[in-house]
């Protein structure tokens, strides 16, 4: 709250010395009703997989903020020991100032410090079919969606996006436990026609090092998206060398989502994931399909029910010989909002 | 331009080359990781368990024990399937950490002393063939720390013919036995039979003033070695504790299995344990039944964290416990003769969760340095050990509520020289990454004595 009053108040600030001041606030949330069978049992359960609020400010010239908090449950995955037991808490997941400077008519160059988004997961957020749960390289630990750190934007219209990111490769949970920086790197070139609606395509690279152990965490990554009125569609494949504080861990993770309205209001969303580790000695690797019938509340806002698969490969499975352990299949009714707004 | 090709270069062959000292560097982050929590409250405390875990490589394993669930699934690098793997044995009971110094001395509401497990800390649910194979290193490197390395293979060809025969019996209807025989753990049990009966933890850790109440002594038990790690050492609960003290032991009387009188005193012990040792642990003196002296009771408070390194469960058959409600669930659903302890309870305050349990002088642990060059003593350990994890896993409840006996016998019956054969395998293999990781902490230990975790 502090940090988002101290964002108010620079931003007025600065709207002093430029009578102008912009502010677009958002806000998603993501909660389901979930029946899970997994380890030979069936279970329910209620969950609020995503909450988030935030907004970004444009102040004066070239003043810029951003600040989103999140709620996370404090407890890890197998316990109910957390903040105040295993209870949700709301966090900071970004909160960035910084300034924005045009060079030309369409050129911008935004410079910004704090913990900042990671430019990969923040580039794919907007997706539609995101609404069927957090990206895979966030779930996976691949990338964590924030940095402490200094995030360089140059913007060429809508079709040239590039963004450099320099920070302590720790996340959010951590400060800098190493002597390295990591520099993450991402490049959105996109094509629109009114025929074919928005093609984009991404380029996404990271060299860092993560804990006390400097253990390296490099990224490749690219991803091709199309946008239109009559749906949506993307793939994204993420190489990772070093995952998990394991140097010699390299991570595949591969997505490909589908999104259509079959009428106004309604329609059918699909994603498939493929998560592979390899170890060196051994593999892990694993398939999780999601399907969907939505019906649409508002814009932005939907009703979900939807089926999901979650699969590890009989001969790479988390506990080795196994592999039906840790499979589940979920059956989801869930409600999901995105809401944005300019006052 | 040239930088940055140079830079794109670099990145490049980052990306494509093996860092040279992979291994060390994965061993740090874990034990950082693992070890966290403490090392933003008391770097001290792990700067000397640290120091523990150095001297001996037994007490490496025992500091550990993230680092082998880490490494025996996922793509860790000990990661392999056993011919024991099955879906419907993932997730039951299992003891998280069964080594030789996880035994100890337990006594029935009968009077009878026994030895089965005594430190449920890393008990949760997981696949039980990973827990035989974590014994089975403990095994081996007992052996090789006695000075017996040759003994290592009949060690664990003992522990799994008696885990695997001891399995069989109880899914065929055996009763639970409780281990009294054999010279090393009869002369266990004496020890603390009469360590007990002379109420050997009151007078340890408490005294009685001139005017005779027994009050709490601050004090060394046993002094601290000569490089400042603290062994048996006493100090006053400090004003900052003791709030939370007094609630956490609130709090544990509704879960105890008897009422408990007032709380007379309390202190804090210093150097228990080896993974635990920066732990918060308390002791607490308890008003008897009566006006005498001798009736007092003396329960402990250890901080309970989640078992680091082990493998996800789905969230159907996630525990979802506070861990020191997890441990105590565990100790009943492991343990041989589950309401021994009826002061055994947990409490949670805050963010931090406590086990708590009685201290009588009853309770003694197996000291691995008694057996040195004792072949006979640590056989007979070691069929100690096969036969109680054997109850341990036998007897705890699948998560659909039947003995999970039924769920491994079957893959045992007639399989104890494949069992053994499997552990074998493993240990050898285990044995020698943990050597080596073992020999990697001590080089990183002496440039810094905390790992480059400090706060």
């Amino acid at each position: 709250m502090r940090a988002a009053l101290a964002l108010v108040a620079i931003a007025g600030g600065a709207a002093h010395a430029e009578p102008t001041l912009t502010a677009r606030g958002r806000a998603t949330v993501s909660a389901a009703a979930i029946a899970e069978a997994a380890g030979g049992v069936t279970a329910t359960r209620f969950e609020l997989e995503r909450a988030e609020v935030g907004g970004d400010v444009t102040a004066g010239a070239h003043g810029v903020g951003a600040l989103t908090l999140e709620a996370i449950r404090s407890a890890g995955p197998a316990s109910a020991m957390g903040i105040d037991g295993d209870s949700l808490v709301v966090r900071l997941r970004h909160a960035a100032l910084g300034g924005r400077w045009a060079a030309g008519a369409t050129l911008t160059v935004t410079g910004r410090l704090g913990l900042v988004p990671d430019p990969w997961t923040a580039a794919l957020v907007d997706h539609p079919a995101r609404a069927l749960g957090r990206a895979l390289t966030e779930e996976a630990a691949l990338i964590a969606p924030s940095d402490l750190g200094a995030e360089l934007t140059l913007a060429a219209g809508a079709w040239l996006r590039v963004v450099i990111v320099v920070g302590n490769g720790e996340g959010a949970r951590d400060v800098e436990r190493n002597r390295g920086k990591t520099t993450s790197a991402v490049t959105r070139v996109a094509w629109r026609a009114p025929a074919v609606g928005e093609l984009a395509l991404l380029g996404y690279g990271r060299d860092g090092s993560v804990g006390p152990g400097a253990v390296r965490s490099h990224r490749l990554g690219a991803a091709l998206t199309w946008r239109h009125a009559r749906g949506a569609a993307g793939v994204e494949v993420v190489r990772g060398w070093g995952v998990d504080a394991q140097p010699d861990a390299r991570a595949l993770a591969a997505t490909a989502w589908l999104d259509v309205p079959i009428v106004a209001a309604a329609g059918v969303t699909a994603r498939a994931d493929r998560l592979s580790l390899d170890g060196g000695d051994a593999a892990v690797a694993r398939w999780i399909g999601r399907g969907a019938a939505w019906w649409a509340l508002a814009p932005g806002a939907r009703v979900e029910l939807a089926v999901e698969r979650d699969q590890a490969d009989a001969a790479a499975a988390p506990i080795p010989g196994a592999a039906a352990a840790t499979d589940a299949t979920r059956v989801l009714l869930r409600v999901h909002g995105s809401f944005e707004d300019t006052p | 331009m040239r930088t940055r090709h140079a830079l794109v270069l670099g990145f490049v062959g980052a990306c494509s080359a093996a860092a040279v000292d992979d291994r060390p560097a994965f061993v740090i982050d874990a034990l950082t990781r693992d070890n966290q929590r403490w090392l933003d409250r008391d770097p001290a405390a792990v700067a000397a368990k640290y120091r523990v875990m150095a001297a001996r490589r037994f007490d490496f394993l025992r500091g550990s024990a993230g680092l082998y669930w880490r490494d025996v699934t996922a793509a860790g690098a000990g990661a392999r399937p056993s011919p024991f793997a099955a879906a419907d044995g993932a997730w039951l009971w299992i003891v998280g950490d069964p080594h030789l110094e996880n035994l100890g001395t337990r006594r029935r509401a009968d009077g009878a002393v026994y030895v089965d497990w005594n430190d449920y800390d890393a008990a949760t649910r997981g696949p039980w063939w990973l827990d035989g194979r974590r014994l089975a290193l403990g095994l081996a490197l007992a052996a090789d720390d006695a000075g017996l390395p040759a003994l290592a293979s009949r060690l664990i060809d003992v522990a799994a013919h008696a885990y695997a025969g001891e399995l069989v019996r109880l899914a065929d209807g055996g009763p639970i036995a409780l281990e009294r025989g054999g010279a090393v753990i009869a002369d266990l049990c004496a020890r603390a039979a009469t360590a007990g009966d002379a109420g050997a933890r009151l007078a340890d850790y408490t005294r009685l003033d001139a005017a005779g109440r027994r009050g709490m002594y601050y004090g060394d038990v046993v002094p601290p070695a000569a490089d400042g790690t603290w062994i048996d050492t006493t100090v006053a609960v400090t004003a900052a504790e003791r709030p939370d003290v007094d609630t956490a032991i609130a709090t544990w009387r509704r879960t105890a299995l008897v009422p408990a009188g007032a709380l007379l005193g309390a202190s804090r012990r210093l150097g228990a344990g080896v993974a635990s040792y920066p732990a918060p642990r308390y002791y607490a003196l308890l008003a008897g039944a009566s006006d005498r002296l001798d009736d007092d009771l003396l329960i402990e408070l250890k901080e309970a964290v989640a078992p680091a390194g082990m493998p996800s469960a789905p969230a159907a058959v996630a525990l979802g416990l506070a861990e020191g409600d997890r441990t105590v669930v565990a100790e009943r659903a492991l343990a041989a003769s589950p309401d021994d302890d009826v002061l055994l309870g947990g409490a949670t305050v805050g963010p931090r969760s406590y086990r708590v349990r009685s201290r009588s002088g009853y309770e003694r642990g197996v000291d691995l340095d008694d057996l040195a060059g004792d072949a006979a003593g640590l056989e007979e350990l070691a069929a100690v050990a096969g036969r109680a994890l054997a109850r341990a896993h036998g007897r705890a409840p699948t998560v659909d509520g039947t003995p999970a006996a039924a769920v491994i016998a079957p893959r045992l019956r007639g399989q104890a020289d494949a069992l053994t054969a499997t552990w074998q395998r493993d240990a050898t293999d285990d044995a020698a990454r943990v050597s080596a990781d073992h020999a990697a902490f001590v080089d990183a230990l002496a440039r810094d004595p905390l790992l480059g975790g400090a706060p």
